[in-house]
C-alpha cells in the first residue's frame, strides 16, 4: 500500500483538506478509545500519544511530500481554523479536558502544524531573500539616519509618551505579575498559577452528581422552566461564557448589518435608529433589566405561559450570556454596517459577472471584504465579555473570573489574595492572546480596493415578498427585542415600571427620580464626580493623545516607534480588573505612605487622582485611534513647507498640524467622554475605597450590592442621564462632526 | 481494554502502512424600666426644654467655625445620606458651625489603621458609628475611644445627657459601655437582633415547613430542588457584618462542632449571596424562601411585602446595641459631641430608624412618643419584644478572637466549593426523602460531610483540624498574604475532598441498597462487551472510509 502511495504522488496533489483528514483519523481513533474506557484528566496513555503522533507526523508528511497548504495562511475559512486551533489546541493541553473536546483538539493539530509549518517557510525564504539583499551601513549612518528630524519637540513628544504609557501601563501590570508570584507556603513559585490551571474550582470537568442546564420546577402548582446554564469551574465559565457571547453577537450583528446596509424595504430608517438603541451604555441596570424581563413575572414568561402552559426564568450563568449578548451584539453591527457599505461594488459585480450568486457571493466575496471591520468589532466584545462585572454582580453570579478578582477589593479582609493577582494575569493573557490572533489574522486580509471610501452608490435593492416577511417577522421583532433593556431602564427611571417586577403603571410616571440626580446633593455628588472626572481625563488623553500620533506618524525609529504605536493600543486589549488591580498595587507600593496610597484610608486616600489616570490610560486608544486617523490625512508635506519657510516645529505643531485635525480631535474627545463616563470596572474597585469622591458607576454597583430600596429608580435615572450624553454624542459627530459613529474603529 | 488493543492495532497498521514510520512505543435578659440617670438640675444647661437642650451650652464653648466631620462608620449609605441631610439641616449642625460630614465606610479590619493614621496626618476621625459592639470593643482594646469625662470635655455633658435616657440592657445586653476608668466609651445608638426572614408564598408554593430556628435552616427538605433551585440566602462573611455576627451566633449559641455542622449545611441549602442586602432583596422579591437577617432588613421585608415576615430564633440570637463613640484625638471635640448627642435623640437621629427605608429598632424609647414615632407602631411592638427578648450568653471577646479565622474559614469550606458541597447535600437530602436511605444512614451521611477534616497546619507543619482553639491561634496571622493563601487553599481543597468522599459513602449505600432490594440489571461485563464490539466496527468503518477518502484516486 505504501508503494503505490509513493507511486501515484506524481500524478495527484494533497491539500489542505487531506491534512486536516489526518486530523480526523486521529480524533476518532482518540474518541473510541476515550468512549470504550474514558479516562482520568490529564493522563496521557500510550493510544492517546499515538493519536496524537498521527495528528502530528501525518500531516508533516504529507507537506514533506509537497501538500499544498498555503490555505492555511490565504483561505478565509481555513487560515480562520488555524488560528482557532493555535490558541483551542494549547488550552485543551493545559486544561487536560477530556473526551470530545480534546478529539476536536485532535481534529484541528494538524492545521496547526501545517500553519506552523508554513510560516517557518515562509520566514526562512524571506530571511534569505533579506540577506542577500542587505546593504551594510556603518553605524554612525544609521544614527544619523535615524535622528533624521528628529527635533527637540518631537524628541520630548517621543520620550513622554513612552514614559507616561511605560509608568501607568507596563509598570503596574508587570507588578500584578510579581504579586501573582507570591507562591502559599511551601509551594513552588508558580503554584498560584497552577492551581487556577488544575484545582476543581476553576476547571470542573467531573460531574459529581447529574447536572442539567435547565429544567422544569413545580411551583405550588405552575410549572417553571428555570434556566441557569451549567458551571464547569471559573476558567472555564468565563472562556465558554465569553466565546458564545462573541460568537453568537458576531452572527446577530451580520445579520442586522447585512440587512440594513444591502436590502431596501419601508421602515428601514426607522429599524436603522431603532438598532442604535441597544449600544446604549447604562451599567447593571441593563442587565437587570434583563432578570426582570427575564424573570418569573416578566413578559417573556407570561408569553410562554400562554402558549406553553409553564412560566420561564433565566437566571446564573444563562443570564449573564444572555445579558452580555444583548448588551455588546451592536458593536458588531456597527463595525459590521461601517465594513458592508464601504465595499466596492465593483468587485460584488465582477463576481456576479463570473457567476457567484446569492449565499456564495456573500461567502466569497463580501464576507471577506467585511471582516477586518466584522473581526475588530468581535474582538473588542470578547474582551468586554470576559472582563464585563455588571451583569455577574446583578445575577449574583460568582463562578465567572471578573467577579471572582473583583471578590478580593470587596472583601473586607482587607489583603488581596495572590491567587486573585494570578488570576488577573491569565484574564489579561486571554484577553491578549485573542486580540493579537484576530490582529494577526485580520492582518493579512485587508484588501485592497481600487475607490475604497469612495462616494459610490450602495448597493441595495428592494426585497421581495419573502424578504419583507423575514425582515418585519424575525428581524424587527429580534432588534426590538434587543433594545427593550434601555426601554425598560428609561420606564424605571420614570417610574413607568417598578423596582422589583415587571409591569407596566403608566399612571404612577413621575419625573422625581431624575430630577433629584441635581436637586439632591448625594446624588448630584455622583453625577458631578462623574462628569469632572470624565472631563479631566478626556483632556488628558487628548494631549496625550495628540502626542502620541504625531510621534508616531512622523518619526520612524526602529522598534521605538512602533512600541508606541502598540502601548497606545493595548490598553485596548487589558480588561478593566487588570488595570483595577495593576493600580492598586503600583499606589500602594511606589506612592506608599502618600495619599495615593489606597491602603492608607477612606479620609486619605485621594481616589479621584487615581480614578482620572486610570480612565485616561484605559480609553486612551479610542483617543488615539481618531487622533490618528487625523494625523495621518495631514500631508507632511504641508509641514515640510512651513517649517522651508522658517516655522520652527512647534508653531507648525500647534499652527498647521492641529488646526487641520480639531474634528478628529473633538470626535475622538467625544467617544472618549463616552466611555469614560460610563466606565465600571476601576470606578467600582478603587471608588470603593473612597465612596465619597467615586463616580455614578460606582453608585449604580453599591445599589445592587449595598442595598437601597428606592435605589434602583436612581439608577435607572443615572441610565437615562448617561443614554443622553450618549444621544448628544452621536448627534454631534453624526450632524455636526459629518462623520460616521463607529464606536470602535476598525 | 480488549477494544482499545483491537482498535489501537487497527489504528497502528494503518499508520503504518501509510507512512512506513518507525512508531516508537510511548510510555508512555430580664426587663428594667427605663430610668432616667441625674437628677434634673445637675446639668450645666439647667432646665431648658428639649429638643437639644444642651445646644446653647456647647455654643458657648470654644469651638472652630465651619468645620467639617469626618465619620467612620459601617452603616450604608441610605443611613448616611439621610442622617446627613437631616444633621446638617438641623439647628445643631447650623448653631456649631458644622458645614460638612464626611462618612468613611470601610472595612472594619482596616479601622484601627485609619484612625491611626488620621491621627499622624493631622485629619483625625471624629466619630466612630455602627459595626457592632465587637468593631467598639476592639478599638476600645486599643485605646482608640475617648473616654467620655466631663470634667475634661465639658461638651460631654450633652451626651450624657442624651446617654441617660436609654434603657440599661436591652434583651440582656448592655447598651452603654463603661471602661475601667469608669467612664462611658461607646452608647448604643440603635438596637439589633438577628434572625430570618420567610417569604410565606414561597414556602407555601414550594410545601416547606416554617422555620422557627437556625437549625431549621439546615432541614433536608430545604434541599428538594437543589441544585438549581435554591430556597435558602445567606451572605458570604467577608462581605456582611451582620452575616458575620449570624455566623458567630450560631456557633455560641450550638458550641462550635455543632455550630459548623448547621452552618454547613444552611450553606449547603443556600444561594450565597454577595451581601447582607441581597439576600433581604431576594426575600421581598421571592428568589427564595428564608434569608438570614438583621432585624431591621426583616422590618423592611415587612414593609415591602405582605408575604414577608421577620422571626427572631428564640433563645438562640442575641439582641445588642450598635454604638457610637468619639473617637480619641479629635480636634473637634465640641462638634463630635454634638453629632453624637444629636444622634442619640428622639428629636434627631432616633427618628431617622423609623424611616420607610431603613427601619431600624431606636435605642431611645422617647422616639416612640414623638409624632414621628407614633406613626410605628410595628416598631414600637419590635422594639418591645426585642426590651424581652431571650439572648443567649453571647461572648464578644470570643466572637472577636476568630472572628477572620471563622470568616476565611466559611470561604474557603462552604463558598468556595460551594458547588461541590451543594450537589452533595442534595443528593443526600433527596435519597433521605424519597426513602432511598435510612434516618441512621442519613445521620451517619451528614455527619460525614459536616466533620472537621486534616490539614496542614503552615506554622508547624502538623497535621491538625480546625478547632476553636486552632482558630484562636490563627487569626492574628490571616493577615500575611502567603498564610491566608496557604490555609485557603489546604481547606478548599480539604472540604472539597470530603464533600466528593461522602457522596462515594452514598453511592455505596445506594448501590448496596438496591443489591438488597434484588434489581438486577444487565451485568457490567456485558456491558462492556456490546460497547466494545460496537466501537470495533464503527472504528474500523470509520478508519476504512476516511482513509478511502483521504486516498483514492
Amino acid at each position: 500500500m505504501a508503494g503505490s502511495i509513493a507511486s501515484d504522488s506524481l500524478e495527484r496533489s494533497y491539500d489542505i483538506r487531506h491534512v486536516l483528514g489526518t486530523g480526523i483519523i486521529a480524533a476518532t481513533l482518540y474518541y473510541l478509545l476515550y468512549y470504550v474506557e474514558p479516562v482520568e484528566r490529564g493522563s496521557l496513555g500510550p493510544e492517546e500519544a499515538l493519536a496524537w503522533l498521527v495528528a502530528i507526523l501525518l500531516p508533516l508528511a504529507l507537506i514533506a511530500r509537497g501538500a499544498d497548504v498555503s490555505k492555511v495562511r490565504f483561505s478565509f475559512g481555513w487560515s480562520f481554523a488555524a488560528i482557532i486551533s493555535y490558541v483551542y489546541v494549547p488550552l485543551i493541553l493545559l486544561l487536560g479536558v477530556p473526551g470530545l473536546p480534546r478529539a476536536v483538539a485532535i481534529a484541528i493539530t494538524p492545521l496547526m502544524v501545517a500553519a506552523f509549518a508554513y510560516s517557518l517557510k515562509e520566514f526562512i525564504t524571506q530571511y534569505r531573500a533579506m540577506k542577500s539583499k542587505q546593504i551594510r551601513m556603518p553605524l554612525h549612518r544609521r544614527i544619523r539616519s535615524t535622528l533624521y528630524k528628529l527635533d527637540l519637540l518631537l524628541a520630548s513628544f517621543l520620550v513622554g509618551g513612552l514614559t507616561i504609557l511605560t509608568v501607568f501601563l507596563l509598570i503596574p501590570v508587570l507588578l500584578i505579575l510579581w504579586n501573582a508570584f507570591t507562591p502559599p507556603i511551601g509551594q513552588p513559585f508558580y503554584a498560584n498559577f497552577k492551581r487556577i490551571f488544575t484545582s476543581y474550582e476553576y476547571v470542573r470537568l467531573i460531574e459529581l452528581t447529574p447536572e442539567k442546564p435547565w429544567l422544569f420546577i413545580n411551583e405550588g402548582g405552575t410549572r417553571l422552566l428555570l434556566i441557569k446554564g451549567k458551571n464547569y469551574g471559573i476558567l472555564l465559565n468565563s472562556m465558554i461564557n465569553s466565546v458564545i457571547v462573541t460568537s453568537v453577537a458576531t452572527i446577530l450583528g451580520i445579520i442586522v448589518a447585512f440587512v440594513l446596509s444591502r436590502y431596501e424595504f419601508p421602515g428601514k430608517r426607522i429599524l436603522r435608529v431603532l438598532a442604535l438603541i441597544p449600544l446604549f451604555v447604562t451599567p447593571f441596570v441593563n442587565s437587570y433589566a434583563i432578570k426582570l424581563i427575564f424573570g418569573p413575572t416578566g413578559p417573556i414568561s407570561r408569553i410562554t405561559e400562554i402558549l406553553f402552559g409553564f412560566r420561564t426564568q433565566i437566571d446564573g450563568l444563562a443570564g449573564v450570556t444572555l445579558a452580555q449578548i444583548m448588551a455588546f451584539y451592536p458593536i458588531v453591527y456597527l463595525n459590521a454596517y461601517a465594513a458592508f457599505t464601504s465595499i466596492d461594488p465593483s468587485l460584488e459585480e465582477q463576481a456576479e459577472n463570473l457567476g457567484a450568486r446569492g449565499f456564495k457571493l456573500f461567502r466569497t466575496v463580501t464576507l471577506p471584504l467585511a471582516l477586518p471591520g466584522i473581526a475588530a468589532g468581535s474582538i473588542i466584545v470578547f474582551i468586554f465579555s470576559l472582563e464585563d462585572l455588571g451583569a455577574p454582580i446583578v445575577f449574583s453570579e460568582r463562578n465567572l473570573m471578573s467577579y471572582a478578582i473583583y471578590q478580593n477589593f470587596i472583601n473586607y479582609t482587607g489583603t488581596i489574595l495572590p491567587e486573585a493577582a494570578a488570576l488577573g494575569f491569565v484574564m489579561l493573557a486571554l484577553a491578549l492572546v485573542g486580540f493579537l490572533a484576530i490582529k494577526s489574522y485580520v492582518g493579512l486580509r485587508s484588501y485592497a480596493m481600487l475607490s475604497k471610501g469612495g462616494r459610490w452608490k450602495p448597493r441595495s435593492r428592494k426585497l421581495g415578498p419573502l424578504g419583507l416577511a423575514a425582515v418585519y417577522l424575525l428581524l424587527l421583532p429580534l432588534v426590538i427585542f434587543t433594545m427593550m433593556p434601555q426601554l425598560t431602564v428609561t420606564m424605571m427611571a420614570l417610574n413607568i415600571v417598578p423596582a422589583n417586577t415587571f409591569k407596566i403603571q403608566l399612571g404612577e410616571a413621575t419625573l422625581r427620580y431624575f430630577l433629584a440626580l441635581f436637586k439632591d446633593p448625594h446624588l448630584f455628588m455622583y453625577v458631578r464626580n462623574t462628569l469632572s472626572y470624565a472631563l479631566t481625563a478626556v483632556v488628558l488623553a487628548v494631549t496625550l493623545s495628540i502626542i502620541i500620533a504625531y510621534a508616531v506618524t512622523r518619526t520612524r525609529i526602529r522598534f521605538v516607534t512602533g512600541f508606541l504605536d502598540a502601548l497606545s493600543t493595548i490598553p485596548l486589549a487589558i480588561p478593566g480588573l487588570v488595570v483595577a488591580l495593576g493600580y492598586y498595587y503600583f499606589f500602594s507600593s511606589v506612592f506608599r505612605g502618600t495619599s495615593l496610597d489606597p491602603t492608607s484610608g477612606p479620609t486619605v486616600f485621594q481616589a479621584w487622582i487615581v480614578l482620572i489616570l486610570a480612565y485616561t490610560i484605559r480609553k486612551l486608544p479610542f483617543v488615539v485611534r481618531s487622533v490618528y486617523a487625523g494625523v495621518q490625512q495631514v500631508h507632511e508635506n504641508l509641514e515640510e513647507a512651513a517649517m522651508n519657510l522658517g516655522a520652527t516645529r512647534r508653531q507648525t505643531v500647534f499652527g498647521i498640524v492641529l488646526p487641520l485635525i480639531v474634528a478628529y480631535v473633538v470626535s475622538g474627545a467625544i467617544v472618549g467622554f463616552i466611555y469614560i463616563s460610563t466606565e465600571v470596572s476601576t470606578s467600582i474597585t478603587l471608588g470603593a475605597i473612597r465612596p465619597d469622591q467615586a463616580p455614578m458607576t460606582f453608585y449604580m454597583m453599591d445599589v445592587f450590592l449595598g442595598g437601597q430600596l428606592e435605589g434602583i429608580q436612581y439608577v435607572a435615572a443615572m441610565g437615562l442621564l448617561l443614554i443622553l450624553f450618549q444621544l448628544i454624542a452621536i448627534i454631534i459627530i453624526i450632524y455636526g462632526l459629518k462623520q460616521s459613529y463607529a464606536f470602535i474603529g476598525a | 481494554m480488549r477494544a482499545r488493543v483491537v482498535v489501537g492495532l487497527a489504528a497502528l497498521a494503518l499508520a503504518f502502512s501509510m507512512l512506513l514510520l518507525p512508531l516508537a512505543s510511548l510510555s508512555s435578659a430580664p426587663t428594667k424600666d427605663i430610668v432616667i440617670a441625674g437628677a434634673q438640675n445637675e446639668w450645666p444647661w439647667g432646665n431648658k426644654p428639649e429638643p437639644f437642650p444642651w445646644l446653647d451650652y456647647l455654643k458657648s464653648l470654644p469651638h472652630e467655625e465651619g468645620v467639617t466631620l469626618l465619620v467612620l462608620t459601617r452603616h450604608e449609605s441610605t443611613i448616611t445620606e439621610k442622617a446627613s441631610r437631616e444633621f446638617l439641616n438641623s439647628e445643631v449642625a447650623k448653631e456649631l458651625g458644622i458645614k460638612n460630614i464626611i462618612f468613611g465606610r470601610s472595612p472594619p479590619v482596616q479601622w484601627v489603621d485609619i484612625i491611626k493614621s488620621g491621627i499622624e496626618r493631622g485629619r483625625p476621625i471624629d466619630v466612630a458609628w455602627g459595626g457592632g459592639p465587637t468593631l467598639f470593643n476592639m478599638l476600645d482594646d486599643q485605646g482608640l475611644l475617648e473616654p467620655l469625662n466631663p470634667q475634661a470635655q465639658s461638651a460631654y455633658y450633652a451626651v450624657l445627657y442624651e446617654a441617660s435616657k436609654l434603657p440599661d440592657r436591652i434583651g440582656g445586653a448592655p447598651t452603654i459601655k463603661y471602661g475601667d476608668d469608669g467612664y462611658i466609651h461607646w452608647i448604643g445608638a440603635a438596637v439589633s437582633s438577628f434572625g430570618f426572614t420567610i417569604n410565606t408564598s414561597m414556602i407555601q408554593k414550594y410545601d416547606l415547613p416554617t422555620p422557627e430556628t437556625w437549625e431549621d435552616l439546615a432541614r433536608p427538605e430545604f434541599a428538594k430542588y437543589l441544585p438549581e433551585k435554591e430556597l435558602v440566602g445567606v451572605a458570604d462573611p467577608t462581605k456582611s457584618t451582620s452575616n458575620t455576627r449570624m455566623y458567630e451566633i450560631i456557633l455560641q449559641a450550638y458550641g462550635w462542632d455543632e455550630g459548623w455542622k448547621i452552618l454547613t449545611l444552611m450553606a449547603a441549602n443556600s444561594h450565597i449571596y454577595g451581601g447582607s442586602s441581597e439576600v433581604r432583596d431576594a426575600v421581598i422579591r421571592g428568589d427564595i424562601a428564608v434569608g438570614i437577617t438583621i432585624d431591621f432588613y426583616g422590618y423592611t421585608a415587612q414593609q415591602q411585602s405582605p408575604y414577608c415576615k421577620y422571626i427572631m430564633p428564640q433563645g438562640k440570637t442575641i439582641v445588642n446595641a450598635d454604638p457610637i463613640a468619639i473617637i480619641k484625638g479629635t480636634t473637634k471635640p465640641v462638634q463630635a459631641a454634638a453629632f453624637v448627642a444629636w444622634v442619640l435623640s428622639e428629636y434627631g437621629g432616633q427618628q431617622l430608624w423609623l424611616d420607610k427605608d431603613i427601619n431600624r429598632l431606636p435605642i431611645n424609647p422617647r422616639v416612640f412618643n414623638t409624632s414621628v414615632g407614633k406613626e410605628r407602631p410595628d416598631l414600637y411592638e419590635a422594639f418591645e419584644t426585642a426590651l424581652h427578648a431571650k439572648s443567649i450568653n453571647f461572648s464578644e471577646k470570643l466572637a472577636d478572637e476568630t472572628e477572620r479565622a471563622m470568616q476565611v474559614y466559611f470561604v474557603a469550606t462552604l463558598i468556595k466549593p460551594h458547588d461541590t458541597l451543594q450537589a452533595v447535600w442534595a443528593s443526600i437530602a433527596k435519597a433521605y426523602l424519597n426513602g432511598s436511605i435510612t434516618k441512621e444512614q442519613f445521620e451517619m451521611l451528614v455527619k460525614n460531610l459536616t466533620a472537621p477534616f486534616e490539614f496542614r497546619d503552615p506554622l508547624t507543619g502538623q497535621n491538625v483540624t480546625f478547632t476553636l482553639e486552632y482558630a484562636k491561634t490563627i487569626n492574628s496571622k490571616l493577615g500575611q498574604p502567603d498564610i491566608y493563601q496557604t490555609l485557603m487553599n489546604e481547606w478548599s481543597d480539604g472540604a472539597t475532598k470530603r464533600y466528593t468522599d461522602t457522596l462515594l459513602l452514598l453511592k455505596q449505600m445506594l448501590k448496596q441498597g438496591e443489591q438488597a432490594g434484588g434489581t438486577a440489571t444487565a451485568g457490567p461485563t456485558e456491558q462492556t462487551k456490546t460497547k466494545t464490539l460496537i466501537v470495533v466496527a464503527v472504528g474500523i468503518i470509520l478508519i476504512a472510509g476516511v482513509a478511502y477518502f483521504l486516498f483514492k484516486k
